[in-house]
């Protein structure tokens, strides 16, 4: 039986730098998602992660748009959950990436942590 | 239990398979499924994976690659039925262990065909009349393969979506697993089998063909969420 974590998610916000600048993230512990605008005008997650410092990373995923999966093109969202510890972070990444099953993460991440949180 | 999947290109052929054989409460992945014939015909092997290999041994060398696959397969059927006899002469037909044979390769006109053997059936050669065969636990791999295969494909596109195959049915039946074994070889191109990083490459492009097709079942719900979340 998987132990349970209540994450507290934010809303799907729009992955500009001016959004990014506007938010407390700066050292923040947490996982994230990362959605791109279909046809059908839904957000699907393209790619799901976790950080030591949310603000820097996703500072580092605008600032590299050019070179990482953001230079596919199209509309960004992401959303993220504060979460401390790495491996409890790990752990609901792989769980991110076992639900939405993201196209630009190569490999799924590695966690042996038999725990399972509320995604939305 | 097995998979092996064998799939007619536009420029050759493939076969796959998967390497576990399993019992009830054990099982080893390093069993050879697919075997070389000639230079341009190949065997693969499920059920009994002892018994087909020592069948293998005793009909191979008394087979003539030369004359093209239908006369290999009938040369299969006559050596088979005569071998499985002489094995198992002592039980009933139904009594007696089961053993499939997917044999792929070249007719005299350089045309390619796959034949499917069963020793349920006296091994009656039943001709391949879709571009693919599977033998073992099939059902996950024909579904992948009807919505998939187009005659059109190429080899290298071939090999992989039958890494795709092996990959899907791995996941969901413990019976086949194991190292992913495939090899590809034409009219003018002889028998050789793909290295183990080629085959894990595939099996990463697999992995991400699947994953492509699930998020669609996911959208974001954009009401839900807080505006500053906190631990």
């Amino acid at each position: 039986m998987a132990n349970e974590l209540i994450l507290q998610w934010s809303k799907l916000i729009p992955l500009t730098s001016n959004e990014i600048e506007a938010l407390p993230l700066n050292g923040v512990e947490g996982v994230f998602r990362v959605s791109r605008k279909e046809q059908d005008g839904k957000f699907y997650v393209v790619f799901v992660g976790s950080s030591l410092n949310l603000g820097q990373e996703f500072s580092t995923l605008i600032l590299q748009k050019d070179t990482n999966f953001l230079k596919q093109g199209g509309e960004f969202s992401f959303r993220y959950a504060p979460l401390k510890g790495d491996e409890s972070r790990k752990a609901i990444e792989k769980q991110m990436y076992k639900q939405y099953a993201p196209v630009f993460n190569s490999r799924e991440p590695q966690s042996t942590l038999n725990v399972k949180a509320n995604l939305n | 239990m097995t998979l092996v999947i064998g799939l007619k290109t536009k420029d050759g052929v493939v076969i796959a398979s998967d390497s576990r054989a399993s019992s009830t409460i054990t099982s080893n992945d390093t069993v050879q499924k697919v075997f070389k014939l000639g230079e341009h015909s190949a065997v693969g092997i499920a059920g009994d994976g002892g018994l087909a290999m020592y069948f293998l041994d005793q009909i191979k060398p008394k087979l003539n690659h030369g004359t093209g696959i239908e006369d290999l397969a009938e040369q299969v059927r006559v050596k088979g039925k005569e071998t499985f006899n002489d094995f198992f002469e002592h039980l009933t037909p139904k009594q007696r262990p089961s053993l499939s044979l997917l044999l792929i390769g070249y007719t005299l006109n350089d045309k390619p065909e796959m034949y499917i053997l069963s020793s349920d059936d006296n091994f009656v050669p039943r001709k391949g009349v879709t571009g693919f065969e599977c033998i073992g636990v099939p059902y996950i791999a024909e579904y992948l393969l009807n919505r998939l295969y187009e005659s059109e494909i190429k080899t290298d596109a071939g090999a992989e979506m039958s890494v795709l195959c092996i990959h899907e049915t791995s996941s969901q039946d413990r019976g086949v697993g194991g190292p992913t074994r495939v090899a590809t070889f034409s009219s003018t191109k002889a028998f050789q089998e793909m290295s183990g990083p080629d085959i894990e490459k595939l099996k990463q492009k697999a992995e991400q063909f699947r994953i492509s097709q699930k998020t669609k079942f996911y959208p974001e719900d954009p009401n839900s969420g807080s505006d500053q979340p906190t631990i």
